[in-house]
């Protein structure tokens, strides 16, 4: 656990969203529209984000859920059963949380995959993406991440000393306090659940209002703590959550650039860290339908 | 979560009080050192102090905090002319008022495009990608109301009629505008094709950047949970100022309406 009070650690978790990233509030059916705006959504796209876990985690960070196994024949079958689920959104487009650089190779593997050449690897993006996309009868998969190609010097201050050194410690213990809740709400129920449970127990917790609530949380109260990092003309801190922002801005926007029409239904597969933000900039813009994913995932306790 | 008492901040989203025109469409606003409209401000700051404020803080860059006490001081001997921006008008009237030491300055404007001249224009002017990439509308919806030009070509909007400062403050604090203005920057930020972002990169790396340190000079000039901070800055900050105020549940943060609306202070 002491690994975990490193703000240091908690930013490398923004930028490789090791995490289940996530964000803000979703309502269970159609999030956070005012009856107003429901009423002007007539002409809109939908976007249904998933937020997942990594199934082909490296486990090399202490902060990252271990994943077992998934191909595993008992969790492969939950994950079929997770993909007939979501069909019934009826996804127009599937999109992932791959650079939009790779777009072209992940539509080669598709093809592959759908002519029987390739077996699915353990990541998401193969396992309920490529099935799904499958399912669906769609000619790719979109890849819609976007990792730091800028021009920006990084960000090399390592943020624990300057605290340190600048008698800025109180703020890093405030991190680890909200890192340590964070742990013990979100990582802690869901290792247990997959223990218990099923996949599908286990993107029924990841997708609940509370919990993409706490997931925001850790991703920006820390983050904005340790913005305060720094004195006078030192902002040491704000780096790091810019590039956080920055990446999921441009996700967003990728995401209106595969939006053909108002009767796209695009279905986002992201880390749980992304899901709060995402949602904020896709309802702050006014252009998209949010809808959960708790209504389509059916646990078994709900049958 | 785990603080039983926060500071409070209260942020008052403000227009041009006076325009000199640095925009290409502008809003004409009539002289504010007129007495009817010193009246007016004098009744918006009587109305701001029941805010009962310990410290303001003002959309000034934090190198020009010298400059800014030099003038505040010069304010307190009366021995300064008021010049007609909100920053004077609004932020030192009031202060004085509450009997401050100082105004404070917590804008960062040093990362603007304009300002780095490391930067490529290309990576940030999503105004010119716009244009030659057919995406104007991301732009915005074009301003209404009765427009003149100047010789400078200049477009200025016209006021279409008299309206009182206080009814202006309330106007671009309304919570309808500020989703407006969130709704603005999230079209800006779609400015691009392919692998470019230039929308995003200037959302991003300016304007997000810009509020984000302002926040962060807000929080380095807190020093106890019974701090009362009022932030004057320009009403298009408010959206994603709010939000991130409201995210690191740092603050307290409380709506200008309840004292913009409650009217003339009454007599004892």
């Amino acid at each position: 656990m002491k690994a975990l009070v490193k703000c240091q650690f908690y930013l490398m978790t923004l930028f490789v969203s090791v995490l289940l990233t996530v964000g803000t509030v979703t309502s269970d059916d159609q999030t956070n529209l005012s009856t107003e705006d429901v009423m002007q959504t007539t002409k809109k796209a939908t976007v249904m984000i998933l937020g997942t876990y990594h199934m082909a985690n490296p486990g090399a960070d202490a902060a990252n859920f271990e994943a077992d196994d998934v191909l595993a024949p008992k969790k492969q079958r939950e994950i079929q059963q997770l993909v007939e689920q979501l069909a019934r959104f009826n996804p127009t487009k599937v999109a992932v949380e791959l650079d939009t650089s790779l777009d072209t190779k992940l539509e080669a593997r598709y093809q592959d995959y759908l002519n029987g050449r390739y077996q699915l690897e353990r990541d998401e993006f193969y396992q309920v993406s490529f099935r799904l996309a499958k399912k669906m009868q769609h000619p790719k998969v979109y890849c819609v991440d976007w990792f730091g190609r800028t021009n920006e010097e990084e960000n090399t201050v390592d943020l624990e000393d300057f605290a340190k050194t600048h008698n800025q410690s109180v703020l890093l213990v405030k991190v680890g306090t909200v890192v340590q809740n964070m742990v013990q709400e979100t990582l802690v129920p869901l290792g247990e659940l997959q223990e218990s449970g099923s996949v599908i127990d286990m993107y029924h917790f990841l997708n609940q209002e509370k919990t993409i609530r706490v997931m925001h949380e850790i991703n920006n109260v820390p983050a904005l703590i340790c913005a305060q990092i720094g004195v006078a003309d030192q902002y040491v801190g704000v780096d790091a959550l810019l590039r956080w922002y920055e990446r999921n801005l441009k996700i967003f926007v990728n995401l209106t650039r595969i939006t053909e029409s108002s009767d796209d239904r695009i279905l986002l597969i992201i880390g749980a860290g992304h899901v709060g933000l995402l949602q904020q900039f896709l309802e702050d813009s006014g252009d998209y339908i949010l809808e959960s994913p708790l209504k389509y995932l059916k646990t078994e306790d709900a049958n | 979560m785990k603080h039983q008492t926060k500071p409070t901040i209260m942020i008052l989203g403000s227009g041009h009080l006076a325009n000199w025109g640095a925009d290409r469409i502008n809003y004409r606003m009539d002289d504010v050192l007129a007495p009817k409209r010193q009246a007016e401000l004098q009744q918006l700051a009587e109305q701001l102090a029941r805010f009962k404020p310990t410290k303001i803080a003002v959309e000034v860059d934090t190198h020009w905090e010298a400059e800014l006490q030099n003038e505040y001081d010069a304010y307190l001997k009366d021995n300064f002319q008021l010049k007609p921006h909100e920053i004077h008008q609004i932020g030192f009237r009031l202060a004085k008022q509450m009997g401050h030491p100082k105004v404070h300055c917590v804008d960062y404007l040093r990362d603007d495009p304009i300002v780095r001249e490391d930067r490529e224009d290309h990576w940030t002017d999503y105004g010119a990608f716009a244009e030659t990439n057919d995406q104007e509308h991301l732009l915005g919806p074009p301003p209404t109301g009765k427009m003149t030009q100047d010789e400078d070509g200049r477009i200025w909007i016209e006021p279409e009629k008299y309206e009182p400062i206080v009814d202006m403050y309330i106007r671009e604090n309304q919570d309808e505008k500020i989703r407006t203005n969130l709704r603005d920057y999230l079209r800006i930020a779609r400015i691009g094709l392919q692998d470019e972002y230039p929308g995003a990169n200037w959302v991003a790396h300016f304007w997000y950047n810009r509020n984000l340190k302002t926040f962060v000079n807000l929080t380095r000039i807190t020093e106890s949970e019974d701090e009362r901070i009022l932030l004057i800055i320009g009403a298009g900050h408010l959206g994603f100022l709010k939000q991130i105020v409201e995210d690191s549940e740092v603050y307290h943060l409380e709506s200008p309406l309840q004292y913009l609306e409650a009217g003339e202070v009454e007599m004892p």
